[in-house]
């Protein structure tokens, strides 16, 4: 038999909580059903076998003592401080303790943690370089080589290794300086055949570096 | 449950309000038994009762002007007793079980008695190895006798989680006992 009873509703029922039509459709089917029926047996049985265990018996100089130490009490915390009267009831609901105490243990311990992740999100990612990207600035002086003319690359020339690589760049260098070089002279030399030449008229004069 | 009628009681409230210390013992007096009880069964442990029991009625003392004529005093009582004991079970994380009776007590005992005391042990160690919520759940049902709606308002949860803690309680706590109810069946 497949049951479609929640073993928390045959507790209800047992408790009397259940009302109205869930009652009615649990009664129903304890009138079927030998299995809950059961159940609830074991259930009544558990609750009374539950009740019935006395309590740990206490001594009757115990009792007679209780009075006075509870007014004992009372009237040694009402000669020092009662600071949690005034939070713990109000119109006779309870309200939960304060734990300040806890929270100002806890707060130095937060805070620790908080800066701890902080740095291992933040700073430790910043200090840590790795491998960037490499930039390389050449200089305006250094033109860089006459585009190559030759028909045909070589795979190798395409892809040249790092060494070959260096040393193509260092020999382009090595050409474009060269090239600069004997353009400045070219140009130093036309200045100065120039100057032997006489001025030809007033802006020639202007011109002349004093 | 009541050891003073109520309109004793409702007397000795008023004077107890207005500072009168006697009929504050009176009423200690008369409601000391269930209170300890009641923390005994949430705790499990004497020492914690006889503890939460003092702190419930100077508590209590406390608070006593807040309290409002015409409602039951055992009840109000009930809600502060059952807000020590779990807070201190969730301060001290105290769940030991409940009963601490050396078994080397009983050897005196006749047959009967032996094991009518030795099932009272299994039962009080199976409510003490219950959650502390299901325990206190169980508790106000089976010996406070509360309903499904006192309880849940007394402890600020809903009806429906009594019920499912009452549930769960009750299948711990066949499991645990199926020996002794195999021995009870009628």
């Amino acid at each position: 038999m497949i049951h479609r009873i929640r073993p928390d509703l045959l507790g209800a029922y047992l408790d009397g909580e259940l009302r109205g039509g869930k009652s009615r459709r649990l009664k129903a089917h304890l009138a079927s059903c030998q299995a809950c029926r059961e159940e609830l047996d074991v259930l009544r049985r558990l609750d009374a076998m539950v009740k019935d265990t006395a309590a740990e018996p206490v001594r009757p100089e115990y009792w007679d003592a209780f009075p006075g130490r509870v007014t004992e009490g009372i009237r040694s915390r009402s000669a020092g401080p009662r600071p949690q009267e005034g939070v713990m009831f109000k119109d006779s609901f309870i309200v939960p303790e304060s734990r300040f105490r806890t929270k100002a243990m806890v707060l130095p311990f937060s805070l620790a943690a908080h800066v701890i992740v902080a740095v291992l999100l933040i700073v430790i990612p910043l200090l840590q370089t790795g491998n960037l990207p490499r930039i390389e600035i050449t200089s305006a002086f250094l033109a860089p080589p006459p585009p190559s003319r030759s028909p045909t690359k070589s795979p190798k020339s395409r892809f040249p290794t790092s060494g070959s690589r260096a040393a193509s760049k260092a020999a382009s260098r090595a050409a474009s300086s060269a090239a600069f070089w004997a353009a400045s002279s070219a140009a130093s030399s036309e200045a100065s055949s120039a100057k032997s030449k006489p001025p030809s008229g007033p802006s020639a004069k202007s011109s002349r570096p004093t | 449950m009541r050891h003073v009628d109520p309109s004793e009681e409702r007397r000795l409230v008023a004077r107890a309000k207005e500072g009168d210390m006697d009929a504050y013992e009176r009423l200690v007096k008369a409601f000391e038994r269930p209170v300890y009880y009641l923390c005994l069964r949430m705790t499990g442990a004497p020492q914690a009762a006889d503890d939460l029991a003092q702190e419930t009625f100077i508590r209590a003392y406390g608070a006593l002007a807040g309290f409002k004529e015409g409602l039951d005093f055992y009840a109000w009582l009930r809600r502060i007793a059952v807000n020590a004991a779990l807070n201190d079970l969730r301060a001290t994380k105290r769940e030991e079980p409940l009963g601490d009776r050396d078994p080397a007590h009983y050897k005196d005992l006749p047959q009967d008695e032996l094991l009518r005391r030795e099932a009272e042990r299994k039962v009080q160690e199976a409510l003490g190895a219950l959650p502390s919520d299901q325990r206190t759940v169980l508790v106000l049902r089976v010996f406070e006798d509360r309903s499904y709606r006192d309880i849940a308002r007394d402890l600020g949860i809903s009806q429906g989680t009594v019920m499912s803690r009452l549930s769960r309680a009750r299948k711990k706590l066949k499991t645990s006992l199926a020996d002794l109810l195999e021995r009870r069946r009628p």
